[in-house]
């Protein structure tokens, strides 16, 4: 590590499983996660060098964010592709006989995956990156306003999911 | 928060943002107080945020996920040969790559490496190994030695004792 600028291979090592989990929460499932860590690290190995010694999660969950997105977007252009988003297509999966024991995390995971996007993506990097909400507005590129309009929306809307789930939130 | 304006926002509509503000900790200290006021008057916005901070507090106990064993070895050399790629494509003139999905067609998932790691395990484990760990005496070895060893000592007994490593994997 130099002049507190990492390695690609550090950030890896060091900031993978926080990269893997917000990916993970954003996704909803092992695959995307995956693809947008591999992606994510991609563009972390290119763009260190414009990296600015500070909050190296919070420039972390932005990246992830960013391809998550992106992602998003070029599967809406798809759109044969699932959206985990769109709540009327994509249903979270019915539990089968070796998930009877499904827990409360999966249940609050598949109302996560319920949310909108612009709903989901604040309240992942909120209550699972960690971020202010100045740092979750410009990771996403919108007001600050915005950002607590829509952590606050999201939050009411994973509770009515929840309880609609039988799950007393 | 409040632009100047209170905790009802320009347009007076009272959407309750506020409260989630409050429970992060993003409110500048006269809205707190502010919130904490109305909150004292409000049991309906005290159930509220109760509810709210509930939700809150489940999302943040999720249990952090980890990536299946083997997907960080696989990942660094995916990273690196697309990035290497991708530096060879610049170098071309051609253009970047940095649709994931059409960069997905470029590399190699990192869980098809694992998948077929995981199946010639498993092919090793069905049909080689059994063969390879049956252990069997040589039987013929193992007579000719006692046998002798009988005939030289007199005592059929002890002998066996160091013909025992004879006995072999096949």
């Amino acid at each position: 590590m130099a002049d507190g600028v990492p390695t690609w291979e550090e950030v890896a090592r060091e900031h993978g499983r926080f990269l893997y989990n917000v990916a993970y929460r954003l996704a909803g499932n092992d695959d995307d996660a995956q693809d947008l860590v591999q992606e994510a690290l991609l563009r972390v190995r290119k763009g260190l060098e414009r990296y600015e010694p500070g909050s190296l999660e919070g420039w972390l969950a932005r990246i992830v964010t960013n391809v998550f997105l992106d992602e998003m977007r070029r599967r809406k252009r798809r759109p044969t592709d699932a959206l985990p988003d769109d709540p009327g297509r994509v249903l979270p999966p019915a539990p089968a006989a070796d998930e009877a024991q499904t827990g409360l995390s999966d249940e609050i995971q598949h109302a996560l995956e319920r949310l909108p996007e612009e709903f989901r993506v604040p309240v992942v990097l909120c209550d699972v990156s960690d971020l202010s909400y100045e740092q979750i507005a410009d990771a996403t590129g919108v007001p600050i306003g915005t950002v607590r309009s829509r952590i606050h929306r999201g939050r009411r809307m994973l509770r009515a999911t929840l309880t609609a789930g039988g799950v007393g939130a | 928060m409040t632009d100047g304006t209170g905790l009802l926002g320009v347009g007076g509509h009272d959407d309750h943002d506020f409260l989630s503000g409050y429970l992060d900790g993003e409110l500048t200290s006269e809205e707190r107080a502010e919130v904490e006021a109305r909150l004292a008057a409000s049991p309906e916005l005290r159930a509220e945020l109760d509810e709210i901070r509930v939700v809150r507090d489940a999302v943040r106990s999720l249990p952090r996920r980890d990536a299946p064993a083997g997907f960080w070895d696989t990942i660094v050399a995916n990273v690196e040969t697309a990035a290497d790629d991708d530096e060879v494509a610049v170098a071309g003139d051609l253009a970047l790559v940095s649709d994931l999905g059409e960069r997905r067609a470029r590399t190699v998932p990192w869980r098809w490496i694992a998948g077929t790691a995981a199946a010639a395990a498993v092919v090793i484990a069905v049909f080689v190994v059994p063969g390879r760990a049956q252990v069997r005496p040589n039987v013929r070895a193992v007579a000719t030695q006692h046998g002798a060893a009988s005939s030289d000592m007199g005592d059929t007994i002890s002998p066996l004792a160091t013909i025992s490593p004879l006995v072999r994997r096949r």
